[in-house]
């Protein structure tokens, strides 16, 4: 198959490259979280991109071995738009777009071809970003692509990545001289960062196109056992599909990996040192369960008997004649929201579609697309309560066949103004002009704790410091959290603003929040000011001004 | 024929909640509706005036409860009427929301010259098309012209309030397609309306100045530019934010609005609404 030039793309070779970058950036990907530069722990673009390769894994790992590079290709572009997750994925979903365009097409992969893939997979990243911004990922792609287009492309593949990862490398180094926040932060773009770090991987795992798992496998059970199943899912020998997430601190990922890979198979473990999702198929869910409790908090449990099928058919259609209960009208709402006093809150407005999201648990576009189908009505308006989730949700616009809308909202609070206005009898667009427009009328802002020092918006900032944001500015950061909320409610409640509402989080600084209502009330007389559990985690408080 | 002051008499409920100029106008008559606190019974209005009404409210250790005319009342007031009067409009609360209309419709059935309209509205909405009729009598006015813009006012009217709450309207049985507002955790300040004679949401805001602001929009919305409108305003013993609606209402530039009348809510409707509730009724011309 392979030629002097070039050789083609066949199903175990992409999983082979694709595992060798979900690796590399699984084995970074705390260090990738660290460069994030906003001083709170929403430290995720390493979480994102792990995720969304780790969905592209996940589908390919399903492809027959047989496909040929066109199909294979698109293949793995629609994974990487369904798994996309953040901002860093969507981008990355784009990149792999791109590149896929490219490969799928041009028959055996020579350099030159990489070439072209990287030029086309920077074309279509920039063009998926309304404002690119340099000093980002995108930057750090382009200039791949463009050591790409002059390295020496007649010889040896290898020769030929190993200058354009270093072409990377450099690039990473330059984002801070392009990114003021980056150079406050002192660190480098942790997106382009990542990026760097997959392509190496990826080259680093195309060693005579052999599957990298084979080598690795005692560093990666799961990984092992996913590739050597087709069809893993399915034909689980355990009974019991479980999942849940556990929010606790210093949370260990690989040793629960690997006690819960003693229970079970289909094993997944994925997040951060404060919230591990986790989904695995045993037995003996209790003593898995057991042994998360002894670890941290546990939420949004499931557990499935997957053998039985009847059940789960009831269940569907219990769910259907339940949707079908109540008129779903013209327009539904899908709602991205953590905490579930905040679930409870958009629940009680008539959302009844909730995605379960927020800081470094961004849902991924396939998440949202489940949630989107699950609605009856024709039109459905997405409403993502975090910057970073926008992108995702604008993905699922093209991958629904239903008329899909977006309203950007970059907060909990500013999605619940949002949806006050939801009208299920109006149509989608009618819908996201009158949540648009409440969205717009309110004013949002966020106390959370520093996780290290840093200078943002002028604001010198110490690790363990309460910081005040308002919009998305950081207007105050101190040791006293009382003086920070104060401070925050002041700056919120200006000029003709009649309700703030505070929600308040399951954080362990949030009782000090709570009695300190009545000192608000006092300061600001004339205010209705009501308070709500939202159950967020990380952030003590949520306030909004309307 | 033609209707004119002479040859014509206009019968509302107590529930019209008609202001002083109207409520004295000798061509207009009022039955009342009753409402009971405990076992104490008070005709609206007639033994019962709002102050005394939203003070034994706010007192009353279980909500009052209303009940409509008997068809009785109506007759003996038709049959009056008529010794007087050739023509007799009986107009009324919403059909939907109360009895009062079938009583009258009954009473009508027995007696000729009698025509009972549904107004599908409440309060100050019923006293504006009681207002633009009698606007007609006053000049003499034809019976079919006069019947055809009854129908027009019922095709093209608004009527927006802001209750202070929903649940006196859910327990009443009253609250139509607002229903899934009951229990909201947020609070919330719904514009509701009244659309072919049954309770709906308008649209829904949190803050109270928002709220009006929406119902100012409103009728910019649902009106023509340069259109000349006729506006009532009314308010459950609440003057300040009746003031702040009114400036708003007349600071709409480009229309020529007219207010026609404001009116105090009475026992019945704020039995409903609670106490400080407002509404806008209008019709453009």
């Amino acid at each position: 198959m392979a030629n002097s030039d070039g050789v083609s793309l066949t199903v175990p070779q992409a999983r082979a490259l694709l595992t060798a970058g979900f690796r590399a950036l699984e084995e970074r990907k705390q260090e990738i979280n660290d460069l994030n530069v906003y001083p709170v722990p929403d430290g995720d673009t390493g979480t994102n991109l792990t995720l969304t390769m780790r969905g592209i894994l996940d589908a390919v790992g399903r492809l027959p071995a047989g496909l040929r590079e066109p199909e294979l290709c698109a293949a793995i572009s629609q994974a990487a738009l369904m798994g996309a997750r953040g901002n860093s994925g969507v981008i990355l979903s784009q990149i792999i777009r791109g590149a896929m365009e490219v490969l799928g097409q041009a028959g055996p992969v020579t350099c030159e071809v990489l070439a072209r893939a990287f030029r086309h997979a920077t074309e279509t990243a920039y063009r998926a970003v309304r404002k690119p911004v340099e000093g980002t990922m995108l930057t750090v792609l382009r200039e791949m692509a463009e050591a790409a287009a002059v390295a020496p492309a007649g010889g040896d593949c290898a020769v030929f990545m190993d200058e354009v990862v270093a072409a990377g490398w450099k690039s990473v180094e330059r984002t801070p001289s392009l990114l003021k926040v980056l150079a406050d932060a002192g660190v480098v773009d942790a997106g382009g960062y990542g990026l760097v770090v997959l392509v190496q991987g990826a080259r680093n795992g195309r060693s005579d196109w052999e599957p990298a798992v084979a080598t690795h496998i005692q560093q990666a059970p799961v990984m092992a056992a996913r590739f050597d199943q087709e069809e893993a899912e399915e034909e689980s020998r355990f009974t019991y599909c479980t999942s849940f997430l556990l929010t606790g601190q210093g949370l260990d990922q690989a040793l629960l990996e690997e006690q819960l890979s003693q229970l079970g198979d289909s094993l997944l473990v994925v997040g951060d040192q404060w919230r591990l999702k986790v989904h695995v198929h045993t037995d003996d869910p209790g003593r898995v369960l057991g042994l998360a409790t002894s670890l941290g908090v546990l939420s949004e449990m499931e557990i499935d008997n997957m053998k039985e099928q009847t059940a789960a058919r009831l269940r569907r259609l219990a769910e259907t004649s339940e949707a079908a209960a109540t008129d779903p009208g013209l327009t539904q709402v899908v709602a991205v929201v953590v905490g579930e006093g905040n679930k409870t809150l958009f629940r009680n407005l008539g959302v009844d579609l909730v995605v379960d999201g927020g800081q470094s648990m961004n849902p991924s576009a396939e998440d949202l697309l489940r949630a989107v189908n699950r609605a009856a009505a024709p039109s459905v308006v997405i409403l993502p309560n975090n910057s970073n989730v926008i992108m995702t949700a604008e993905q699922t616009i093209e991958l629904a066949e239903k008329e899909v809308l977006v309203v950007p909202t970059r907060s909990i609070q500013a999605g619940l103004t949002a949806a006050v206005s939801y009208d299920r009898r109006l149509s989608g667009a009618d819908n996201a002009r009158e949540m648009q427009v409440a969205m717009e009328s309110v004013l949002t802002a966020e106390v959370t704790q520093a996780v290290r020092d840093s200078l943002v918006d002028g604001v010198q900032i110490r690790a363990e410091d309460f910081i005040g944001l308002v919009g998305d500015r950081v207007v105050v950061a101190s040791r006293d959290l009382e003086a920070v909320v104060e401070e925050v409610a002041a700056r919120l409640v200006g000029q003709d603003r009649e309700i703030l509402t505070l929600l308040v989080g399951d954080d362990a600084n949030a009782p000090r929040v709570t009695a300190m209502v009545d000192r608000l009330r006092a300061l600001h007389p004339t205010l209705e000011i009501e308070v709500h559990e939202g159950g967020q985690p990380f952030y003590p408080v949520l306030l909004s001004a309307e | 024929m033609i209707l004119d002051r002479r040859s014509t008499a206009i019968v509302v409920d107590s529930t019209s909640d008609l202001p002083d100029h109207l409520a004295t106008d000798s061509n207009i008559s009022m039955v009342p509706l009753t409402v009971y606190f405990g076992e104490e019974a008070y005709l609206d209005w007639t033994e019962l005036k709002p102050t005394e009404f939203y003070a034994k409210l706010k007192a009353a250790p279980e909500l009052p409860r209303t009940s409509q005319p008997s068809a009785g009342a109506f007759l003996e007031q038709y049959k009056k009427l008529r010794e007087q009067y050739e023509r007799v409009y009986s107009i009324h609360l919403s059909g939907k929301l109360s009895g009062t209309v079938a009583s009258a419709e009954v009473a009508a059935g027995q007696i000729d010259g009698v025509k009972v309209v549904d107004s599908q509205l409440a309060t100050g909405g019923i006293a504006l098309l009681v207002d633009r009729v009698l606007a007609r009598v006053d000049q003499g006015t034809p019976e079919e012209e006069v019947d055809a813009y009854i129908e027009r006012f019922l095709a093209e009217k608004t009527f927006f309030f802001l209750p202070t709450t929903l649940d006196q309207l859910y327990k009443g049985g009253r609250i139509g397609r607002a229903s899934h507002l009951v229990g909201t955790l947020l609070n919330i300040k719904p514009v509701l309306s009244i659309d072919e004679g049954v309770i709906d949401v308008y649209k829904k805001v949190r803050g109270l100045r928002q709220a009006l602001e929406l119902m100012r929009d409103g009728m910019i919305e649902r009106t023509a530019p340069g259109a000349k409108i006729f506006v009532s305003l009314s308010h459950a013993e609440n003057p300040p934010v009746l003031e702040e609606l009114r400036a708003l209402v007349l600071g709409v530039a480009d229309r020529d609005i007219e207010i026609r009348l404001t009116s105090v809510v009475g026992s019945v409707i704020g039995t409903y609404v609670g106490w400080g509730a407002v509404a806008l009724s209008f019709i453009q011309e």
